[in-house]
């Protein structure tokens, strides 16, 4: 009897640890109306998004599922890696429209060809997109002649200051100023190191852009960098993992600065308006997450319903509004509210604007480098 | 009434049972075997490789600073550390659970150790964060309650948070089995020793700890295993040069999309795993049959 008890209480225990480790990504059903589904010229069906949290807002989704009757079905990804190994797993199939950034769809696409290539003709008004945006997308994206991608969301990472404590930081060499001894977090990524490159004057994206084939060259840049993140990681309170974390950290007080997305930053600045996103003199990092196709996709006619929505000048405002994503789409800055207008214009003036300083796609060899070094740093002890 | 000699041998198979059982077959092989041999497979090829090669087991050693091999080496280092604080911790509560309480305060005992885990992993983990930080509960005590601290310090994002968060996330799991086995553990036994002049030392040391070893060793098993392949402690909690094997398995499938090489570092962690419970249960004098309460 005692024997029996023990095995089962310690199988309910281990249940209990072991699923509540295991929950991971969040399915999110946006809230569907059986009723909309009346009028003739619908589309119907579902669509599944697979996307970052923030792009896909309840108030859009709902507007997008009255329009059209489609049932919009969200996951949410938090890395662009986790778009790849769940297409990766499936050969492309379960969803039907996904938004990596552009700088890992090439090579996503020629290792593992998960996404279809884009119907140009079904964008109802492709000159509504911002043009140097889309044709770098477009340049990113195209593998074997064909374009896999289209502009969705796009932003920066640079710092996000504490003005209060830290006023004249400028540059991402004032991650590492002892003044702010453990007042630092960033992330242990390849943007952490982009900017520390950016900061010893080199140029990582014109570099594997203009020499791929250069491994030895990346390395020894990777390695420099490396270096230097070494020396700076006695600034550094914690390495954050999450948006949430990055808020938390500058939020609180308990660090001043942080190299972090601009959004991030203009959400903190909404509560406390010494905190700033600045672009850094070096030049902030620009992404872009697009619309690309997984090659399993079942409902395309959604699809593209969908992206000549979010294509809407109005329906592009409104990302901007919640999370302080910017979108690639003329004029949906006619529809932010005027407190982000302020902070975008502050965080970018037309010099900063032009410094921006584009991801670039990477060949997989550079990739492994990067890896190799972000292990190594966060093994690496604080001198 | 004698048996047929031409009965169908399907006859003699007793179906009620097999059906019970085919939940449980089909679980083991179709979700636990099927895939783990599938991930089995791709250990031994190289990304897009189409030869059998031991090249992703032997990068462990070539890997530029041995990162796989010091990483490993400091989780089990500190996965046996936490084994054992688990132990020191839970063991006196077991032991007072099981032979000082009685009756409805050992309902209340247990109640009270059991709630919080009522409570999603995370969600547990999250206020603990609440507790430790910098701006957090520990330090509003310490600077502005009790006066002790001229100025908060931040308790969080280092080894030793790590290690407080896991004993207590594992506590139960060391807990409920030691309790099991003393509970089971007649009185008398230790009333007899006693009147045989045995002292406390002894008493624990020949009548209480034998009985109570099966049910650490079951708790060590489980909080060794279990804390090892975390994911999420070390990840929330630990500082910048905390990183967990499992951390280093997760960039290979996700970051770098590496399932081979995470594959094989998978193995590797089950092996060592599996190595160390057989260890354990040597250690011990315990057979895998006792433990699980056969």
């Amino acid at each position: 009897m005692l024997k029996r008890r023990n095995l089962f209480s310690l199988t309910v225990w281990a249940c209990v640890i072991l699923t509540t480790a295991c929950s991971g990504t969040t399915t999110d059903t946006a809230a569907t109306d059986a009723d909309t589904a009346a009028t003739g010229d619908e589309l119907g069906g579902t669509l599944r998004l697979l996307t970052w949290e923030g792009y896909a807002p309840d108030e859009l989704i709902a507007k997008f599922e009255e329009e059209t009757g489609v049932d919009v079905e969200v996951t949410y990804i938090a890395d662009n890696g986790e778009i790849i190994s769940k297409l990766k797993a499936t050969g492309g199939e379960g969803y039907d429209l996904a938004s990596p950034s552009v700088d890992n769809v090439k090579l996503a696409q020629e290792q593992f060809n998960i996404y279809q290539p884009i119907d140009m003709s079904r964008i109802e008004n492709p000159d509504v997109l911002v043009q140097s945006l889309a044709e770098k997308v477009a340049e990113y994206s195209t593998v074997d002649g064909e374009v896999y991608s289209v502009p969705a969301v796009w932003g920066t990472s640079g710092l996000i200051v504490n003005t209060a404590e830290a006023p004249e930081v400028k540059s991402y060499k004032d991650l590492c100023d002892p003044q702010f001894a453990g007042r630092v977090t960033y992330r242990s990524r390849f943007p952490t190191f982009a900017g520390a490159m950016l900061a010893l004057g080199y140029d990582p994206f014109k570099f594997s852009l203009e020499e791929p084939e250069n491994v030895d060259g990346w390395r020894a840049m990777m390695e420099e960098a490396y270096t230097y993140l070494v020396d700076c990681k006695s600034n550094v309170k914690t390495y954050w993992t999450s948006r949430q974390e990055n808020i938390d950290l500058m939020a609180k007080g308990e660090t001043y600065l942080s190299q972090g997305w601009d959004g991030t930053g203009w959400v903190l600045s909404q509560e406390n308006p010494d905190i700033k996103f600045i672009a850094p003199v070096e030049g902030a990092l620009g992404w872009v997450d697009t619309f690309t196709i997984p090659a399993g996709a079942k409902n395309l006619d959604a699809v593209y319903a969908f992206i000549n929505f979010m294509y809407r000048p109005e329906n592009a405002g409104e990302l901007t509004k919640g999370g302080g994503f910017l979108s690639p789409v003329k004029g949906s800055t006619d529809y932010w509210p005027e407190e982000i207008k302020v902070l975008v214009e502050e965080s970018f003036p037309e010099s900063a604007l032009n410094n921006i300083q584009w991801y670039a796609p990477r060949p997989a060899a550079f990739d492994e480098v990067v890896n190799e070094y972000v292990e190594k740093l966060q093994v690496a002890e604080a001198n | 009434m004698s048996r047929s000699p031409i009965v169908s041998p399907l006859r003699r198979v007793n179906w009620g049972v097999v059906l019970t059982a085919l939940p449980l077959l089909v679980w083991i092989v179709g979700l636990v075997l099927w895939p783990q041999l599938g991930l089995l497979l791709q250990s031994f090829y190289k990304v897009g490789g189409d030869t059998v090669t031991l090249a992703n087991y032997l990068s462990i050693f070539q890997d530029s600073d041995l990162i796989f091999l010091r990483v490993f080496g400091k989780t089990l280092l500190y996965t046996l550390a936490i084994a054992a604080l688990t132990l020191i911790v839970a063991y006196p509560m077991a032991f007072i659970l099981a032979k000082v309480l009685k009756g409805r305060q050992k309902l209340v005992f247990i109640l009270l150790l059991a709630t919080p885990f009522w409570v999603n992993e995370l969600i547990r983990v999250y206020a603990w964060i609440g507790l430790l930080r910098e701006t957090g509960v520990v330090n509003y005590l310490l600077v502005d309650v009790l006066r002790v601290l001229p100025a908060p310090i931040e308790f969080l994002y280092n080894d030793i948070a790590m290690l407080v968060v896991f004993v207590y996330s594992f506590l139960l799991l060391m807990l409920l089995p030691i309790y099991s086995s003393l509970d089971g553990l007649d009185d008398t036994l230790i009333q007899a020793a006693q009147n045989l002049g045995a002292d406390r030392i002894s008493v624990f040391r020949y009548v209480v700890w034998p009985a109570s070893l099966p049910g650490v060793t079951s708790g060590l098993i489980l909080v060794f295993t279990l804390s090892f392949s975390n994911y999420l402690i070390p990840t929330l909690v630990g500082g910048k040069s905390s990183l967990w094997v499992t951390q280093l398995i997760y960039n290979r499938f996700v970051v770098a999309t590496n399932w081979n090489l995470g594959a094989a570092y998978s193995f590797i962690l089950l092996a060592i795993a599996s190595l160390v419970v057989w260890g354990l249960l040597k250690l011990t004098g315990q057979s895998l049959k006792k433990v699980l309460g056969s």
